[in-house]
């Protein structure tokens, strides 16, 4: 499916609407809300000044983990009236708003690879902070949670890998198990 | 659909998965309680000074950069308020019903509902919660930033985590320690 496929199919099935008491829902049930995209990743790094990366890891592992409950949960009511491609796991991840990844399940499960396709956060945390930036080990986090819970890999740990690419950084996150 | 509505669709846009306001300004789209749960743990490590302030300095950022991408627009946006908070209710930043405003006197009450994180947090954490602070923040400075109300750094004096019907933040308009109006505000 293409990048931006599963939020236009889920905004034309009703999913992804605002006329819900005026805010944005998916699937009916989960309210969603938005932040400042440079603002993100300036909140990361001063956060990140105190806890260092292993803080900034856990609390994306926090974010990521709750996310993938309440969607969890929201499926299971749903299931039956939700296209299969929603489903997907890289394309719940894009639907929760954390960019769009490719995963790579291998060895049943024992690795994992998560290749971001695009996540404008991390783009942008690259362009304020460079090497320095604190905002890819709290996806690192947030992947995780969302992998443990929705792919029911309960002892993953994504590491952070990044390749240098034309003045841009891609990001590649693995899990050896 | 009413004209509201319109702008309010016709401004916001998802780009390869991420919302982009009026094509140039791109926002972070994440579900609300999950946000109540990071703001919560960040809590952890924080006073309540510093939580303020790092939504205040979050604020200031992005109002910095509606004004700077957006330019004329995003100035004549800002004589549009019923659009604007409209749209802000739509992106999930709450229901704002302003109750008084002075810029040339840097006077400002709004209350606040419907704010779909702060809504979680209280369920989640009842009184021990932080994202209105948080919150609280972020709006200072956005009324600082956009709105003309200079420093504002925003005092609570109701609130919906303590059973209030909304939030009522306010700047420069009442007397916290007399608990009353100040003078100037009728003047």
């Amino acid at each position: 499916m293409k990048e931006d496929g599963v939020i236009k199919e889920l905004i034309s099935k009703g999913i992804l609407d605002s006329t819900t008491r005026n805010r944005l829902q998916i699937l009916d049930a989960i309210d969603m809300s938005m932040y400042g995209g440079t603002s993100w990743p300036l909140t990361i790094q001063t956060i990140g000044k105190k806890t260092g990366k292993d803080g900034v890891f856990d609390l994306g592992l926090a974010m990521g983990t709750d996310a993938a409950e309440e969607l969890a949960a929201a499926i299971k009511k749903k299931k039956l009236f939700l296209p299969e491609s929603v489903l997907l796991v890289d394309n719940l991840i894009q639907a929760a708003g954390f960019g769009v990844v490719e995963i790579d399940v291998i060895k049943r499960k024992k690795e994992i690879v998560l290749y971001v396709n695009n996540n404008a956060m991390l783009k942008l945390a690259y362009q304020m902070y460079g090497e320095k930036s604190l905002t890819d080990w709290f996806y690192a986090g947030v992947y995780t949670g969302m992998i443990r819970v929705l792919l029911g890999v309960p002892k993953c740990k994504l590491r952070v890998q990044k390749k240098k690419k034309k003045g841009t950084v891609e990001y590649v996150y693995t899990y050896k198990g | 659909m009413s004209i509201v509505d319109k702008i309010v669709r016709g401004t916001l846009k998802i780009d390869q998965g991420q919302p982009v306001l009026l094509k140039k300004i791109p926002y972070m789209m994440y579900p609300a309680r999950s946000m109540a749960v990071l703001i919560q743990k960040i809590a952890d490590q924080l006073d309540d000074d510093a939580l303020f302030q790092l939504g205040y300095d979050a604020g200031m950022l992005a109002g910095k950069e509606f004004i700077d991408k957006l330019g004329w627009l995003g100035k004549s946006l800002l004589h549009r308020k019923k659009s604007l908070f409209r749209m802000f209710e739509v992106m999930g930043f709450g229901k704002i019903d302003v109750k008084y405003w002075n810029a040339n006197k840097d006077m400002v009450v709004i209350h606040m509902t419907d704010h779909p994180v702060i809504e979680h947090a209280i369920k989640l954490y009842g009184k021990k919660e932080k994202s209105s602070l948080f919150y609280r923040g972020i709006y200072s400075a956005h009324t600082h930033f956009e709105f003309g109300i200079e420093n504002c750094k925003f005092v609570e004096t109701q609130s919906q985590t303590k059973g209030a019907k909304f939030f009522e933040w306010s700047f420069n308009y009442f007397d916290t320690k007399q608990k009353k109006k100040i003078s100037s505000a009728d003047e």
